[in-house]
């Protein structure tokens, strides 16, 4: 397991260095040393996004980033980071963060949460951890929640709540009630596992 | 690793497909990932009609198909035919897909216990390289007999890796 951590996080690196750059998912799969096909099946399960998902997700969030702290034209910043024109970069860009790139620039408060970080070898080793728990949707007496589970202190309770904010949240097609923090795990039974119940809208 | 070099004739499958990336996780809730997901859809199917599939296909074994496109190499997308051989092209149900894999050339790699959840490609991609090939067709295809027990089984398992090849140019 850490053989394979350690590899794709040198994918990882790969990735934060080309940013600005045209880069293939078949490029990244070779700075890891896995053909195309295997390091897809990899990435996945470590990352639990996928490569080109998480290429396109921090060069999203790294022009999102540029946009408030410059005043450089939206169009020179989605040129940097590879975007074919403007119409591409809008499009992915309202996906990511439900807003177009001008309106997120303009905004006193964005959700920020929806900013993809780069990852760390910290946070890949936590949630690659063969007791770390993915949400679960369950349904308690015709309502349903979302259950996370964070095996753990509150030491690294904020690598659980990366994972939730940042990776699970945005990706899956559930809205929580109201959005979740630390103050909502509670301890479960023994002193190691901490749980959170969020009701789901939708 | 030495394959075995063979010939086949053009071959009919039928079955069902998927096309994105194959290892997403986030396809849904049920199954592992978009593979397995076709699968189990293709057994389910499978297993209602079997006496109406009973005259189309022939049931001793099963193929998986990896097609790549222009969208592989850059972003990681393939599509993915699971299926069986096909019998007779009439009365195909709708629910069904029929593939042609060409006449071709192919190097046949066969993998045993957990050599077959390992990175096989890269292997037969350095073997094809060494020996003087090339890949000949955008597809390979796995072939899945009464010598696969299952991923559950997989340590007592075999299963053949087809690569269509031709001699490098």
């Amino acid at each position: 397991m850490n053989a394979k951590i350690t590899a794709i996080y040198s994918a990882i690196e790969f990735i934060e260095k080309h940013l600005k750059d045209e880069i293939s998912v078949g490029d990244i799969a070779a700075s890891a040393g896995y053909s195309l096909y295997h390091f897809i099946r990899v990435f996945n399960q470590t990352v639990q996004h996928s490569p080109y998902d998480y290429l396109i997700r921090r060069r999203l969030s790294e022009a999102a980033l540029e946009l408030r702290a410059s005043d450089r034209r939206i169009i020179d910043i989605s040129m940097d980071y590879c975007f074919q024109n403007h119409e591409t970069f809008s499009r992915a860009f309202k996906r990511m963060f439900a807003v177009q790139p001008s309106q997120w620039r303009s905004k006193k408060n964005v959700q920020s949460w929806l900013l993809l970080p780069r990852l760390s070898m910290e946070y890949l080793r936590h949630i690659n951890k063969k007791d770390f728990l993915y949400p679960k949707p369950v349904a308690i007496s015709g309502d349903n929640y979302v259950r996370f589970v964070h095996g753990g202190t509150e030491v690294t309770l904020h690598l659980t709540l990366n994972y939730i904010y940042h990776s699970w949240f945005p990706q899956s097609e559930i809205v929580l009630a109201y959005a979740i923090d630390a103050k909502h795990f509670e301890v479960d039974g023994n002193l190691s596992k901490m749980v959170a119940l969020i009701p789901i809208l939708r | 690793m030495q394959p075995f070099i063979t010939k086949k004739p053009e071959m009919h499958l039928v079955g069902m497909s998927f096309y994105g990336d194959p290892f997403s996780t986030h396809g849904g809730w049920d199954g592992e990932n978009e593979i397995g997901r076709v699968w189990a859809r293709f057994m389910k199917y499978m297993g209602e009609k079997e006496s109406e599939l009973r005259t189309i296909i022939y049931p001793d074994a099963l193929y998986e198909v990896h097609i790549y496109n222009e969208e592989t190499i850059q972003k990681g997308i393939f599509e993915i035919f699971v299926g069986a051989r096909l019998e007779s092209i009439k009365n195909i149900p709708i629910e069904l897909l029929i593939k042609t894999l060409p006449a071709s050339e192919y190097a046949r790699f066969t993998f045993e216990g957990d050599d077959i959840s390992s990175d096989w490609y890269l292997s037969i991609d350095k073997w094809i390289a060494e020996a003087g090939y090339q890949r000949a067709h955008s597809f390979s295809f796995q072939f899945y007999d009464e010598r696969f027990k299952g991923m559950d089984r997989i340590s007592e398992s075999i299963l053949d890796v087809y690569m269509p090849v031709k001699l490098a140019e």
